[in-house]
């Protein structure tokens, strides 16, 4: 067991440990795959940005680098048209040269222009206006004007100033007697810086004007160059040349200068990236080149990803955050139900246990009688001549039968129990017949172990109550049994009845029942479980009485049926009390006129309240009661009222009375007062065995308790010559004379006795042979024909059931009001709801007893 | 031999059949009445012919015969045997037949002495 136990402890922490490191483990898988899965993202993302950044760039400096190349060509064009339009308003044919060059000047100082020279084939100028002026480089310039095409071009004027010229094909006359080839008008260089915004700082692109082998025309002072004169990418690209990665190459920039196209590059210079973007401008051999550093660029780039990357942290952080809780709720949750678990599983083992404990006791109880019995038997057939020792032993054989009968029944019933299958049959039931009965019952006992049996019923008015009688006595009987069973030799057993209003209506009647007994009592513990199943007072002190430990899972069970309470109060070696409550709906009695002749009567018992209830009971009846607490007492009040000649004229005595018993009193009584007056012995004890001693005595009769008002009257009425009456009312006339009943019956013999005994008296009964004719027999009767219908259950072509369903459906005036009591073998409680739900008012079980038909009948004639 | 030695040799409860019929006449006309019930054959023939639900209803008959007049052996047999139809188990009823057969032919017996002995 031990060994068994430590087994499961290791299971138990081996599980935890599996469910631990399982956690853990998958925990730490969480977070590595988390964490990986983050930095991957970021990566990719960083990746991906800096991808589209490019792109961007690339984008948006060809856009920009367009836009500023077609702003130059109309910024050039504009010149252009002002020159052309001097050429075109200024006759070349005039002869008068200086004519022509003023008009020139003029127009051109109009025009805003500083400069204006001739050129002639050979590259000579010929100055009009402000100083002498001449391109850097003049042979594409002069080439393209021979050819007759305009151009554009930077130059200087004799103080070094730089000018943009702008050359138009022009034939004039010149000075020297030569004809020109163009005509050169020119502005600061500014005009171009200027209107091209050049050269302002704090932009994200800079500008440069170079031409198509590479030299400069318009620098920018932001971008560094290791030549002034020459745009040198190759150097610029120098520091980066090693990267492999840089795609930028000098030829492939040059190519596409020389053959002016576009060109987009990425380059690097002192560590940091710059996009190069060229783009031809036109009517010249120039290029606009932008450069765009990618520093500033990247530090919003890298302020964006240090931004991504702590919240990528963060929230990967608040991720594994959720993940813990998460994890730990989950860990108690299963630690939770681990306990829980555990806890089932050990009710479970205690349930088991309890069960077989009680198997093991069921079999030495079942044993015990069950040997006795075989032993018995054995011992009689041995001496079947000794009648005596076989009457000895046929006596314990009974009682050792009856035993195991209840050992079996308590079984069946708690089976029933728990499978739900145990039912009430409700039924009128008589407290008295009830309380007598069981006292009764009891009684054997009770003198067995020489207990002191007090039974006091009081105040009870409603002696018929509609409840389980059967159920209801099997409470009492355990309950007392379970009080004779626990108190010792001359201990006292208490039974008391009361009746008090029910709060649930003047229907209902509140019933209270305690049973009191100063036994061995029950410890607290044990009083916490009474009401288990297979439990039982497991103690030494106990183990000598028999019993199955399911009666107290019975009677609560009943109690709690019928809708019941039951409290229990015990304490060790001072006894024990249970105090059970019903509401029960009150049965209409028959109705007996009692009321007997107003005589004066002594009630002579040491307990007070029984003299109180039972006086205030005798009132009820007209009688004038007194009471005595004692003997003596009682002698004395009696002698006075002798002195006075007024006798009382029925005395009623306690044969257990303190000091004096009642036996003795009545033999004083006697003595004094002569043998007129009527002397009742009353005792919850058979007086079988004190009778003679009684009747020598001079007792002239017997009242058994419990002291129901019926139980007086009938009593009392022997002694009052009131005889008569009832006498004739039950046996000389026949009181229900002219009372017609149908008997549905498929038995010849049943039939025959029941129509037998009924028509004892007085009723006539038709006979139907089964359910089918009854219903016909019932249709085709005139309103009023029967008094009622006795049915049985069980018969060929309709059943009782059916047969009652139909007469309740049927168009007969009386359908619904005659009153149809079932009469039948089947008494099971299934068997009665069931004939009382297919329409049926009663249910009286087999055999015929003719009181209790007649009884059941009663009440639905006095109803009617 | 008397109404209640025939009682007590067919098993019955001579007191509790008093109680009710309250005349030894009535008694004595039912106890012969008895030996003219046929709940018994039928019961026998129903189950030859595997007829559950009439043989139930036979047996049930002769079990109320038997309860009416407080002859408790016989009644005893015939209950368990209903009950054992009640619950769809005739193998089971079909193995109390010897008990059935012994019980009936017992107080058959019974109530024939007792109305050879009285010449009646």
């Amino acid at each position: 067991m031990i060994e068994k136990k430590k087994k499961s402890k290791k299971k138990k922490r081996n599980l935890k440990n599996t469910i631990q490191s399982y956690l853990i483990i998958s925990f730490i898988g969480i977070v590595v795959v988390s964490i990986l899965s983050f930095s991957w993202l970021g990566f990719y993302m960083t990746e991906q940005s800096h991808h589209a950044f490019h792109q961007i760039g690339s984008l948006f400096m060809s856009q920009t680098s367009e836009q500023v190349s077609k702003h130059f060509e109309s910024v050039i064009n504009l010149r252009f048209d002002q020159v052309e339009g001097l050429v075109s308003v200024v006759p070349s044919q005039t002869q008068d040269l200086d004519e022509i060059y003023d008009e020139l000047v003029y127009r051109a100082q109009v025009r805003g222009f500083d400069y204006l020279a001739l050129c002639s084939e050979d590259g000579e100028f010929q100055t009009l206006l402000g100083d002498s002026i001449h391109p850097l480089k003049i042979e594409p310039f002069l080439n393209a004007l021979v050819q007759g095409d305009k151009r554009v071009a930077v130059g200087e004027d004799s103080e070094g100033k730089e000018l943009v010229l702008f050359g138009v094909n022009a034939d004039y006359g010149m000075e020297d007697g030569k004809q020109s080839t163009g005509l050169v008008a020119a502005v600061d260089l500014s005009y171009i810086t200027d209107f091209l915004s050049l050269n302002k700082p704090d932009q994200m692109m800079y500008y440069c004007i170079i031409r198509d082998d590479g030299s400069i025309v318009i620098d920018n002072p932001e971008i560094e160059l290791a030549d002034p004169t020459q745009f040198l990418p190759g150097e610029l690209v120098a520091a980066a040349a090693g990267e492999e990665e840089s795609p930028y190459s000098e030829q492939a920039f040059l190519e596409a200068l020389g053959s002016n196209q576009s060109y987009s590059s990425t380059i690097s210079h002192d560590g940091s990236d710059q996009k190069l973007y060229s783009i031809p401008l036109s009517n010249s051999e120039w290029n606009l080149v932008s450069v765009m550093p990618y520093n500033q660029l990247n530090n919003i780039l890298e302020d964006l990803n240090h931004e991504r990357t702590r919240y990528t942290i963060i929230s990967c952080s608040i991720v594994l955050a959720f993940m813990v809780v998460v994890y730990i709720g989950y860990y108690r949750l299963s630690q939770e139900q681990m306990k829980e678990l555990e806890k089932s599983r050990q009710a479970a083992a205690a349930a088991n246990r309890a069960k077989s404990e009680f198997l093991a006791n069921m079999s030495h109880d079942i044993r015990t009688p069950m040997n006795a019995i075989v032993g018995m038997t054995a011992i009689a057939t041995a001496h079947i001549d000794n009648k005596d020792q076989v009457k000895n032993c046929l006596r314990k054989i009974t009682l050792s039968s009856k035993q195991l009968l209840g050992l079996i029944n308590d079984v069946l019933d708690m089976s029933r129990i728990e499978s739900g299958k145990m039912t009430l049959a409700v039924e009128d039931t008589s407290l008295k017949e009830l309380v007598e009965g069981i006292v009764s019952i009891m009684q054997p006992q009770l003198l067995n172990k020489k207990q002191n049996f007090k039974i006091d019923v009081r105040d009870i008015f409603a002696e018929n109550v509609w409840c389980d009688g059967v159920r209801l006595n099997q409470v009492l009987l355990n309950l007392l049994s379970n009080a004779t069973k626990y108190t010792p030799e001359n201990g006292e057993i208490q039974l008391v009845v009361r009746e008090e209003p029910s709060p649930k209506g003047e229907d209902y009647v509140r019933i209270k029942i305690m049973v009191k007994d100063n036994g061995m009592g029950m410890t607290p513990e044990f009083l916490s479980k009474i009401y288990d199943a297979y439990s039982r007072a497991d103690n030494d002190r106990i183990r000598k009485v028999e019993g199955t430990g399911l009666g107290m899972t019975i009677t609560k069970f009943i109690v709690d049926a019928m809708g019941g309470t039951i409290d229990v109060k015990s304490e060790v070696n001072r006894g024990t009390q249970f105090d059970l409550t019903f509401d029960f709906i009150v049965a209409p009695e028959v109705e007996y006129n009692m009321v007997l002749k107003p005589w004066n009567m002594l009630v002579v018992d040491d307990d007070e309240f029984l003299c109180k209830s039972t006086s205030d009971t005798l009132k009820t009846m007209g009688i004038h009661a007194e009471w005595a607490l004692s003997g003596e007492q009682g002698i004395n009040m009696a002698l006075q009222r002798h002195k006075m000649h007024d006798d009382y004229q029925i005395i009623m005595l306690d044969w257990k009375l303190p000091g004096m018993n009642g036996l003795e009193v009545a033999r004083k009584l006697r003595h004094y007062l002569g043998d007129d007056v009527p002397i009742l012995l009353i005792s919850a004890y058979d007086w079988g065995e004190f009778q003679e001693e009684a009747l020598e005595a001079g007792v002239s009769g017997f009242i058994s308790k419990p002291l129901f008002k019926t139980t007086l009257f009938h009593a009392l009425r022997k002694y009052m010559d009131d005889e008569e009456p009832e006498e004739k009312e039950t046996q000389g006339e026949k009181p229900f004379l002219g009372r017609r009943i149908l008997l549905a019956e498929d038995n010849d013999l049943n039939w025959e006795v029941a129509s037998e005994l009924l028509g004892e008296e007085g009723f006539e009964v038709e006979w139907a042979e089964d359910g089918k004719i009854c219903l016909d027999k019932f249709i085709s009767s005139a309103p009023g024909y029967y008094d009622a219908i006795l049915m049985d259950l069980r018969m060929p072509n309709m059943n009782g059931y059916e047969s009652a369903q139909a007469i309740r459906k049927s168009d007969h005036p009386e359908a619904k009001s005659i009153p149809i009591v079932a009469m039948s073998a089947d008494a099971f409680p299934e068997d009665i709801q069931r004939s009382l739900d297919s329409g049926m008012n009663a249910h009286v079980a087999k055999p015929i007893d003719l009181d209790e038909i007649i009884k059941v009948l009663l009440r639905f004639f006095n109803q009617s | 031999m008397n109404l209640q030695d025939c009682y007590e040799k067919l098993g019955g409860d001579y007191e509790n059949v008093l109680k009710r019929f309250r005349r030894e006449k009535m008694i004595e006309k039912f106890c012969f009445k008895f030996l003219e019930d046929p709940s018994y054959g039928i019961y026998l023939e129903r189950m030859d012919e595997q007829d559950g639900e009439e043989a139930l209803r036979a047996i049930h008959s002769l079990k109320g015969v038997c309860q009416n007049l407080a002859f408790n052996r016989l009644y005893a047999v015939c209950e368990a045997i209903v009950a054992d139809l009640r619950q769809e188990d005739p193998a089971a009823a079909i193995q109390k037949r010897g008990d059935l057969d012994d019980c009936y032919r017992q107080t058959v017996q019974a109530i024939q002495e007792y109305k050879l002995a009285n010449g009646k």
